[in-house]
């Protein structure tokens, strides 16, 4: 079986080199033993980080590297339908339409807040993707956030975040300076 | 003692541990509370109760979380609380094999009977605990840390590199923030939010529940195969015995939980890794961990629970509180005029019964219900993801911002999520980078207060008789990994021959 440049693999270790070439590079503004473990653990990290992403650009490499614990098997198989398969998860669109759900659940969500976020991102969900009618949707809604509900506003009085909204409007709308009724 | 089984026919005290166990497990299903914020949020309400009763509510709590937090583990690879995450290794994927009954089978009778073990070994060792807790110096803490650290190389055994490299990372990241050590704020790259560090909890969330759900919901169906017959109470029963068969995992990870909650600053987490790790470490067959070995779900989940014991034994005899829990629990203490220390063991004996005696009840308790209700637990993993899905997310969103009431942890844990997938299909294992994470900050801690000791001489490291055992223990593990490796690979060639 053909094996060919690992990209995602590449990926993963350019974003890891990058966090830890900043935390390393920016230990040195550091006293001595303040930096001490950024430098004993980030250099051997940079080293480990620098040879897998050589191994990514040279599946061959990784023939060598068996008994470092290094397999073959972490180079991919040449795909031709494009899905992430060693997850057994849908295709790349479909990984791409989830994590937009909950990108979008959150946006809504540090907008509008808790309140008006959840019920809509649940609604919004159970309709489009797994198919409800509007009407059962809003009634699984209803049912499911009641406990939810009470159990962190009214028992553990735990103040969910209201949105942004609340802060920033007050200032666009002058209502800052109206004194509040009670 | 015999006065504390007598008490407990008293209906206040029958009361005060339902209290506590169902506060404890419900916590503890919910990802992102857990233990210590059921405690908190009890302590003010128990003011003014009789400190025994109070002290029944706050063991059922005690007892209870890490069981309560294997059920989301393994039905919807969500743990409960960080002390579950090993479970989701190998729980989750029996879910998915249509064996999740049998997996809270096992899991109830594990976690019981670890609890049990360790429960028995504090009752054993509460009169020479002081000479025990005494050994313990700083360097000896810093070569401990450095050995659960070692596990990170067995945890990742297929991606040796890969693993220590993402353990590397997570070190690195477990240093930024505020340093208590040195009181100084560390690679916060000027941002606020970078001030207390990253909270391990979206970390967490992120990389285990919510990469999981993008996994499942993109691929849609159900957790199980909507074919496989889930098999009911005898199935969970037949999990519960199963346990028997795994007697060496049980005792090793019963060992491991005990000792390790007996170190202060360790804790659930570290005891459920190191626990794990050893377990597929030691075992003939490796390649199993992970598959939905019923061996796995055993050393994550007696480790986790056998925690309860050690956990106690610094906190009542010293008055160290080893880990959150036990800091609420000496809040609660002051609370009520309780001292802990020579105090306590000599004037409060009762007080010291009524924990112990709290803890095996409540997990006793918790055992049954799990063992009764875990047919129709189960089956979630028949329900068709696409209904499963927005739930796991609400869940984790709010259990994410409940932690310290911060909407950027939410973001943290939606972004944890995409690396946690793009590192998993990397063949990333997150366990080392986790553990690493949990680990990095405490290996920093001890390692400078040893130097602080010795004033700058390094040999504070090698000179002590409990760091010497310790260094012996982490040799042969590197030792025998290395033999295990060269067999396996001069065998492979030979089979090529």
């Amino acid at each position: 079986m053909s094996k060919r440049i690992d990209g995602i693999n590449l990926l993963v270790c350019s974003f890891l080199m990058t966090i830890t070439l900043a935390l390393v590079l920016g230990s040195l503004v550091y006293d001595g033993k303040q930096r001490l473990v950024a430098l004993v653990i980030g250099l051997p990290t940079i080293g480990m980080l620098a040879f897998l992403m050589l191994a990514s650009l040279t599946p061959a490499l990784l023939a060598y590297l068996r008994p470092i614990g290094v397999s073959e098997d972490d180079a991919p198989e040449a795909e031709p339908g494009g899905s992430p398969n060693n997850l057994n998860t849908g295709t790349w669109r479909r990984v791409g339409i989830v994590y937009g759900w909950l990108t979008g659940y959150y946006v809504l969500t540090f907008i509008f807040g808790y309140y008006v976020a959840t019920p809509v991102f649940l609604v919004a969900f159970l309709t489009r993707e797994s198919g409800l009618t509007w009407m059962k949707s809003v009634g699984v809604m209803v049912v499911s956030l009641v406990p939810f509900y009470v159990v962190f506003r009214l028992i553990l009085d735990i103040p969910l975040w209201p949105g942004v909204l609340p802060r920033i409007l007050p200032g666009i709308l002058g209502g800052g300076s109206i004194p509040q009724l009670n | 003692m015999l006065a504390g089984f007598l008490n407990m026919g008293d209906p206040a005290i029958i009361g005060a541990i339902l209290l506590g166990t169902t506060l404890g497990v419900v916590f503890g299903v919910i990802p992102g509370l857990g233990s210590v914020i059921a405690m908190t949020l009890i302590m003010p309400f128990t003011f003014g109760w009789d400190p025994l009763v109070a002290m029944y509510v706050f063991a059922g709590i005690i007892g209870t979380a890490s069981t309560g937090g294997a059920v989301p583990a393994i039905l919807l690879n969500t743990p409960g609380t960080i002390a579950n995450v090993c479970t989701t290794f190998d729980g989750f994927p029996m879910t998915q094999k249509g064996e999740g009954g049998r997996a809270l089978g096992i899991a109830a009778t594990a976690s019981g009977l670890g609890t049990l073990f360790s429960i028995i070994v504090l009752a054993a060792l509460l009169p020479v605990a002081k000479l025990l807790i005494l050994w313990f110096t700083p360097p000896d803490f810093f070569w401990m840390v450095i050995l659960g650290l070692i596990a990170v190389t067995f945890a990742s055994r297929q991606n040796m590199i890969k693993g220590l490299a993402a353990g590397g990372v997570g070190i690195l990241i477990a240093l930024i923030g505020f340093s208590s050590v040195f009181g100084v704020r560390r690679y916060t790259l000027g941002s606020e939010y970078l001030w207390d560090g990253i909270e391990i909890v979206p970390l967490v969330i992120g990389f285990f529940a919510l990469s999981e759900l993008i996994v499942y919901t993109s691929r849609g169906g159900t957790i199980a195969p909507s074919t496989v017959k889930l098999g009911g109470f005898k199935e969970i029963l037949r999990g519960g015995l199963e346990v028997f068969r795994y007697k060496a995992i049980l005792l090793r990870g019963s060992i491991i939980g005990t000792v390790i909650g007996a170190v202060p600053g360790a804790g659930g987490a570290v005891a459920n890794f190191l626990s794990y790790s050893t377990a597929k470490q030691a075992s003939k067959t490796p390649e199993l961990f992970g598959t939905g070995y019923a061996g796995g779900v055993v050393a994550s989940e007696s480790a986790n629970d056998a925690k309860d014991g050690g956990i106690l034994l610094p906190t009542l005899t010293f008055g160290i509180p080893g880990n959150g829990e036990m800091v609420i629990l000496m809040a609660a203490f002051i609370l009520h005029g309780i001292q802990p220390g020579r105090d306590l063991l000599v004037n409060r004996l009762d007080i010291v019964w009524a924990i112990i005696l709290g803890v095996i009840a409540a997990q006793v308790l918790t055992t049954f219900v799990i063992l009764g209700a875990g047919a129709w637990l189960a089956k979630i993993s028949l329900v068709p993801v696409k209904y499963i899905a927005p739930f796991v997310a609400v869940l984790s969103f709010i259990g994410v911002y409940a932690v310290r009431s911060n909407i950027w942890d939410v973001a943290l844990a939606v972004f944890a999520a995409l690396v946690g997938f793009f590192m998993r299909r990397a063949g990333f294992p997150l366990i080392t980078l986790v553990i690493g994470f949990v680990l990095g900050h405490l290996a920093e801690e001890k390692f400078t207060q040893s130097l602080q000791i010795s004033q700058g001489d390094y040999s504070i490291f090698f000179t002590r008789p409990v760091s010497i055992l310790l260094l012996i223990a982490i040799f042969s593990m590197l030792g025998w990994t290395a033999y295990k490796s060269i067999r396996m690979a001069t065998g492979d060639k030979k089979v090529e021959a």
